[in-house]
Order: structure tokens, then C-alpha cells, then sequence
């Protein structure tokens, strides 16, 4: 008999470890724990955790620049999904009863599989996790014997672009292009747009840009990409998906691995 | 006194040399369509803010004025970024137009709103509280449209970039207009920049008169931003150069060194741009703010006589 | 023949407080007119609302006939010349130019000074004998030889009215009976009008001394009637009759 209530004390606690409420503070994890099938375990999410629709109708706690530390605390979650962020409210969210797991950021789409495999630990869905990463190596189109297309990437109409050590750069490598400022080590800088003339793009992304409104700048008639219509604006829903870093990410590179083949 | 006209003509070209030629491609189409009319953007922006910056001082007979403060710069973002917002893309002479219509608007709001104190500074004041006010609707407006968000980031510093001949050479042909207007005008801003009330009895209406000169001034930074965005410290700093370089010139010629010595400035930072941070941009309002900021620093600690 | 100034039911208020109290009076054929009174009595209100800096006043005030509310400051300026009690500046002007700046009534827009206005300034420099510090940094001048630039300002309009506020207060003796030696000579051909607190040098160069307090005019006396009017002087100022009497003699 003792050792009946022996096993249905660790098997209710076992099911209170995986009857585990969930904080996400930011919309990457968010998808990310959905994918890995602990959607129901979401109490919280931030404001702009708008994927998959579920998400948004979850219990919103602020977003990761001013999370609402009130809400948060009667929540009473059991772990709070957080980034290498530099405010103080990580410090007092230790305060609470809840664990406290900082995820690195990520610089380019490996390191989403550490996220993966991260988040997955915790929530006790390694398995998943594993399954998940596999099947986004999967999707990553192999790039054999892709023409490797030099792509001017603009992120807005003030010229900003983006340089090696940005993740949007790194999901156009993947694809098979080039970053035309791969030289550049930092995440976003204004590009000279003479420099950009010069190096003479096979392809333009424009992330904000209207195609229109590019045409009109000086010089452009002349570009490679421009004659050969080799142009794309991102739509409002690709926007959202390239600015984090989640596995829907693969339809991203999948698409733009089409576009450069078309070539 | 001479020699430093030569001085400050010599380097004027060493600058414009650097700024036309860095960095080193000689391809005559760029050269021809592209810097020929962004070296046209920088001059006539530096002409036209320290020109401003000069006019102001002696209006308000404040030295610490800058043309941006009497609602000059409220209004032009407004005009901006309502254009932004409701899509209305334009260039060239219209961009101008409507830029400078909002800018004179929101200077005149705020010389009407002086007007209830006798102290000349006061446009200063209502002004600053012009921008702010302006400032607010325009955070409001921007919450709802992306496109304005990153526009008005980028207009705090300004960028000569895309400048092509038809969006600056309408600026050479106003610019060069409103300098004449406001050359003309420099006698009567002397009686008035001396003393007001002395000004009135050497027979200068002195009411219609500072309004005029305001809306000028408000005219000619519109040049300034429809060209290139809003630049900071210019329109402060040069013309404190110009007097303490010249301290004993008459005010003809410290308006047109005055002019020369704000388009070096801009040339210099386009060259420090371009010198070290290539292909990166450094937007011309970073550097001539870090620089403006320390020298306004100096300024206030200091004050002399300037 | 028109009164060269006449001012009728002058009344003026600054913040509230009533300044100019009722003032009528009339300049007919005296030259060198001279206003005394306690501080704050209005005079320096008085200058100015004539000279056409303060348009706000009730009542009427005609110059050669004309009402100067329906006058332009340019018109006025032709006519009335006004020295200030002081001047504030934060820039740099060179003494030359701001004594040139009084000829800019005979300017248009478009033209500039010419060698004849360059010429005058010259003399009037000459006169005050001030050719010394015309290249000067105004700024830089001693209050006494700032007091005589805003003269030289105001001499070379060539206006046959000129007003002046204190314009001895800065200097010494010497200069003081200087500027004044030279106002006497000009009162020949125009109209002069001081306001000024020494009450000897009122005496001995004004024609005509007009007395105030309260923002009205208390009385006029020709300088020659000085004998008897101790004690309407001493009760303008508020002072003992011997006091007076001391200290004119």
C-alpha cells in the first residue's frame, strides 16, 4: 500500500513537473513552444506573439522591453522563457518562484536550433525538439550547384542594409545568395548608396522599400537587378517572420532560394 | 584679415576636392550624376543653415539661437511626415513648397504668440514650444503608420544620399533668391540686432520688419531640409566662427564668409564620412551634432564676448 | 502758425499703472527745452511716446501739425531724433557703423550708404570729438563714450527735433559742458529736448525747464525765473527750500 502511494505521489508529481506553466517573452519562443506541441502550457505571451492564432489569444504580459511584472507574478508560472537582455527586471523576476532560462540570441539560424533544443529541455519535450531541428535541416534547400547571386539586402527606405552578423543575412546565405555587404561586421548600418552602385547586385531585397520609390533614386536604371526586374518586397506577414527568428523562417528561405534559381 | 579669405577659399576647395573625389572610382557617370548633385545638396544646405543661424542670432540678438527653434522644425517634420503617411511621394520644388508652407505656418504661430511679451527672445520660447507640442502629434501620428516610424528616425540627422539633379537643383535657384532677399535686407537688421527701440526711431518698422525676416529665415531652412532632413548645430555654431574669426568686419562680408564657412563644415563631415567609416554612412547630423555639442558646451561655459 | 509739438489729454499705461497722467502742453517758439523731475515721474515715458516708440497712449500728439498716429516710423524719424538713456547689445559693432545706422532713413532697399553719408559721420565724429574710437568695438567703449555715440547717432539723422534722455549722466564735468556747448549750438535750428536730473546745467543751457512728477507736467519756468521758484522746485522733489537753494548756487 505505501509503496501505491509511493508511485501515485511521483506520478502526480511528475504530472505537476509537465503540468508546467509557461512564459514566453518573446514571440520567436513563442512559436517555438508551439511547434513543440505546449501550446496549452502558455499562460503568458507578449503583445506581438500574433503566431500561431492561438497565441493571440493568450494572456498578454507586455514585451520584452517592459514586461508587465505584476501580471507576470499571478500568472505564477513555472518558467519564463527570457533572452540575454541587459534590463534589470531579470533580476527581479529571479525574485519570484518561477525558473528563469535566458536564451543566447540569435545571430544566424544555427542558433535557433540551440534555442530549440534550449527550450525543449525545459519544457520537457526533447524528443520534439529533436524532430524539430531535424525537420528544418530537412526543408534548408541543399544549395548544390545554386549560382550563389550577390544580394543587396535594404531593410528601410532611409538605406539601411544589412551586414554579416545579422540574421537576415544569414537567411539569405542559406537560400543561396550573398550578402553584398557580407564584409561589413555589423548587424545594421546606412549604406553608402554609391557603394551599393558599385557593387552591382544580381538581386535587391527590399524589406520596407516600394519598388516604385527605389526606382526613382539616381542611377538606378543601370543596376543589374533593376533591368532584370530581379526586385522583391517582402510582404507584411514575411516582414514579421524574417524579424524573428522562429522555424517559420524555413518558408522564408525556401521562397527566396526560389526567387534566386528563377534567376 | 585677407589671408584668412585665402585660407578659408583654400580649404573650401581642399574639401570640396576631398568630398567630390573620396572615395577614389572614377567612373564619369557616377561622378556626373551622382556627386556633382550631392556635393550641389551639401553646399547649398551649408549655405543656407549658417545663413539662418546668422539672421536668427541677430533678430532675436540672442547668440544662442538656432534657426530650427522658432517652430522652423516642428513644421517641417510635420510636412514630412504627413506626406509619409498618406503616401503623397514628392521631390524637387513641390517638396519644397509644401515643407516651407507648413515651417512659415508654425513660425508665424509662434511670433504671434510672442507677440504678447515686448522682449524679442520670446520666439525663441513659444517656439520651442511650438516644436514640442508639433513634436507630440507627430509621435501620435507615427504609432499608426510603419512607414512614418522609420522615416522620422532617419530624419533627425539627415542624409544627402539620393540626391539627384531634380531634387537640388530647384534649391540653387531659391537659395540664391532668398540670399539676395535677405543681403538687402541686412541694413535693416543691423538698427534692429543694435537696439529695437532705436531701430523704431531711425524710422524701421520694426514689427513688420522682425516678421519678414522671420519668415525668411523660416524660408530658408526649408531649403535646408527639403534637400537634406533636418542637420543640427550648423545654423549654432558657424556664425559664433564667423564673428570670432572676424571680429572687426562689417556684416556684408561676415554674411557671405558666414555662408562659405557652413558649407566647409558640411564638406568636412562628409569627408570624415567618408574617410573612415566607408561604405558605412555616418548621417551628417551625427557629426556635426558631436562636434556642435561640445562646442555649445564650450559656449555656455565660457561666454565671452561673441 | 502750427505749435512744432502739441499733446493733448496725454494719457498712458504700462502693466496697469498709469505712467502718463494727463498731459497737455504745447512747444511753440523755445529751442532748448528741458524736463526735470523725480525718478519715475514719467519722463523717459513721455520721450518715448513722442518719438513714436510707444504707440499705445491716449490722446493726441501732432509734430509740425501732423498727428503721429497717423504717421509711419520712417516719416517720424525724419522729423524726431531720439538719444536713448542706454543701450544694450551682445554683439560686436564698430562705432563707425553705428553711427552710420542713423542715416538710414535716406536709404531704399536697394542701395547702400554713400560717401556723403560716410562724410557726415565723419564731421558729427569730429564735432564730439569721438574720431578716436570710430573703429572701436562699441562694446568696449566706457558708459561716458557710449552716451556720446547714441548722440552722434542721433545728430546725424539731421532731424530738426531731437529728444534726449540723460545723455550727460556717465560723464564728467568737462564733457558734460562739452556736449552740452555743442546741444546749445544746434538749439539755434532745431528743437531740443532733455530730460535730465542736473538741475544746474538745466539752468544754465536750457531755455525753458518743464517740471515733473506723477506723470504730469507740474509747471514751466524759463531759466531766467529761477530766483523765484525755490519752492515750487523743492516740492516737485520733495526737498527742503534751502537745500534747493544750496545747491544751485
Amino acid at each position: 500500500m505505501r509503496f501505491f502511494y509511493f508511485l501515485l505521489s511521483g506520478f502526480i508529481f511528475s504530472t505537476q513537473l509537465s503540468a508546467q506553466r509557461i512564459i514566453s517573452l518573446l514571440p520567436s519562443y513563442t512559436e517555438i513552444i508551439y511547434e513543440l506541441g505546449a501550446g496549452d502550457k502558455l499562460v503568458g505571451v507578449t503583445n506581438f506573439c500574433n503566431y500561431p492564432d492561438d497565441a493571440k489569444g493568450k494572456e498578454k504580459v507586455g514585451d520584452y522591453l517592459n514586461p508587465d511584472l505584476e501580471k507576470i507574478y499571478l500568472l505564477k508560472p513555472d518558467i519564463i522563457f527570457v533572452g540575454e537582455w541587459k534590463n534589470d527586471f531579470i533580476k527581479k523576476m529571479r525574485k519570484l518562484n518561477s525558473r528563469i532560462v535566458v536564451l543566447k540570441q540569435e545571430k544566424d539560424i544555427n542558433d535557433i536550433y540551440l534555442t530549440i533544443k534550449t527550450i525543449g529541455k525545459y519544457i520537457k519535450r526533447e524528443e520534439q525538439s529533436k524532430e524539430l531541428i531535424s525537420k528544418i535541416k530537412k526543408s534548408i534547400p541543399a544549395n548544390i550547384n545554386k549560382k550563389y547571386l550577390k544580394v543587396y539586402i535594404e531593410i528601410d527606405q532611409g538605406g539601411w542594409s544589412a551586414g554579416s552578423e545579422s540574421f537576415i543575412s544569414d537567411v539569405v546565405s542559406k537560400a543561396g545568395g550573398i550578402n553584398i555587404f557580407s564584409d561589413i561586421k555589423t548587424p545594421y548600418f546606412k549604406a553608402e548608396w554609391e557603394e551599393v552602385l558599385k557593387r552591382n547586385p544580381d538581386y535587391i531585397l527590399l524589406l520596407n522599400t516600394k519598388i516604385d520609390e527605389f526606382k526613382k533614386r539616381p542611377m538606378t536604371a543601370e543596376m543589374k537587378a533593376v533591368k532584370n526586374s530581379n526586385i522583391y518586397l517582402f510582404n507584411e506577414q514575411e516582414r514579421d517572420i524574417i524579424s524573428r527568428p522562429s522555424p517559420r523562417v524555413v518558408g522564408i528561405i525556401k521562397k527566396l532560394s526560389e526567387l534566386f534559381s528563377n534567376d | 584679415m585677407i589671408k584668412k579669405v585665402f585660407l578659408i577659399i583654400f580649404i573650401f576647395f581642399i574639401f570640396s576636392y576631398f568630398s567630390l573625389a573620396l572615395p577614389y572610382n572614377f567612373n564619369r557617370e557616377l561622378f556626373l550624376n551622382l556627386r556633382i548633385p550631392r556635393f550641389i545638396g551639401i553646399i547649398i544646405t551649408g549655405f543656407s543653415l549658417s545663413t539662418a543661424g546668422m539672421m536668427i542670432q541677430l533678430i532675436t540678438k540672442n547668440p544662442l539661437a538656432d534657426p530650427f527653434i522658432i517652430g522652423t522644425s516642428g513644421g517641417a517634420m510635420l510636412a514630412i511626415i504627413i506626406c509619409d503617411i498618406i503616401g503623397f511621394k514628392t521631390y524637387g520644388f513641390v517638396y519644397f513648397f509644401l515643407i516651407s508652407l507648413f515651417s512659415i505656418t508654425a513660425t508665424f504661430l509662434a511670433y504671434r504668440i510672442s507677440m504678447f511679451s515686448s522682449l524679442s527672445s520670446n520666439i525663441l520660447l513659444s517656439g520651442i514650444a511650438i516644436n514640442s507640442f508639433i513634436l507630440s502629434i507627430i509621435v501620435f501620428l507615427i504609432i499608426f503608420s510603419r512607414d512614418a516610424s522609420i522615416n522620422f528616425f532617419h530624419l533627425g540627422f539627415g542624409s544627402f544620399s539620393y540626391l539627384s539633379y531634380d531634387t537640388v537643383m530647384y534649391s540653387v535657384l531659391i537659395f540664391s533668391f532668398l540670399f539676395f532677399l535677405s543681403f538687402f535686407m541686412i541694413k535693416y537688421l543691423i538698427p534692429i540686432s543694435f537696439d529695437e527701440e532705436k531701430a523704431q526711431t531711425l524710422g524701421i518698422n520694426v514689427n513688420r520688419l522682425k516678421f519678414i525676416l522671420f519668415i525668411l529665415v523660416s524660408l530658408i531652412t526649408s531649403v535646408s531640409v527639403s534637400i537634406s532632413g533636418m542637420i543640427g548645430f550648423v545654423g549654432l555654431m558657424i556664425p559664433h566662427i564667423t564673428r570670432k574669426l572676424f571680429k572687426n568686419e562689417n556684416f556684408k562680408f561676415l554674411f557671405v564668409i558666414n555662408s562659405f564657412l557652413g558649407s566647409i563644415f558640411l564638406l568636412v563631415s562628409d569627408v570624415i564620412s567618408k574617410s573612415f567609416f566607408y561604405p558605412v554612412e555616418i548621417p551628417p547630423g551625427v557629426i556635426t551634432s558631436i562636434i556642435g555639442s561640445i562646442f555649445f558646451l564650450i559656449l555656455v561655459i565660457k561666454r565671452e564676448n561673441l | 502758425m502750427n505749435p512744432v509739438i502739441e499733446v493733448k489729454e496725454l494719457y498712458f499705461k504700462y502693466n496697469s499703472h498709469n505712467v502718463i497722467n494727463g498731459i497737455n502742453y504745447s512747444l511753440n517758439y523755445s529751442n532748448f527745452i528741458g524736463i526735470c523731475g523725480p525718478n519715475g515721474c514719467g519722463k523717459t515715458t513721455f520721450l518715448k511716446i513722442i518719438s513714436g516708440i510707444y504707440k499705445n497712449y491716449a490722446g493726441s500728439v501732432k509734430v509740425f501739425g501732423k498727428n503721429i498716429r497717423e504717421s509711419t516710423n520712417r516719416e517720424i524719424s525724419k522729423i524726431i531724433s531720439y538719444v536713448p538713456g542706454s543701450v544694450f547689445t551682445p554683439f560686436d559693432f564698430k562705432v563707425f557703423d553705428i553711427i552710420l545706422m542713423g542715416r538710414i532713413l535716406y536709404q531704399n532697399f536697394l542701395s547702400g550708404y554713400s560717401q556723403d553719408d560716410f562724410l557726415r559721420v565723419y564731421n558729427i565724429a569730429t564735432d564730439l570729438r569721438i574720431e578716436s574710437i570710430l573703429k572701436r568695438n562699441f562694446n568696449s567703449l566706457s558708459n561716458g563714450e557710449k552716451q556720446v555715440v547714441m548722440i552722434a547717432q542721433a545728430l546725424v539723422q539731421e532731424t530738426p527735433i531731437i529728444l534726449l534722455d540723460e545723455p550727460t549722466s556717465h560723464l564728467d564735468i568737462n564733457h558734460k559742458i562739452k556736449i552740452f556747448n555743442i546741444l546749445k549750438s544746434k538749439s539755434f535750428k532745431k528743437k531740443i529736448i532733455v530730460v535730465l536730473h542736473d538741475l544746474k546745467i538745466a539752468f544754465d543751457y536750457c531755455d525753458r525747464i518743464i517740471f515733473m512728477k506723477d506723470g504730469n507736467f507740474r509747471f514751466e519756468i524759463k531759466a531766467s525765473e529761477l530766483e523765484n521758484n525755490y519752492k515750487p522746485i523743492s516740492d516737485i522733489y520733495s526737498v527742503n527750500v534751502e537745500s534747493i537753494k544750496k545747491y544751485l548756487l
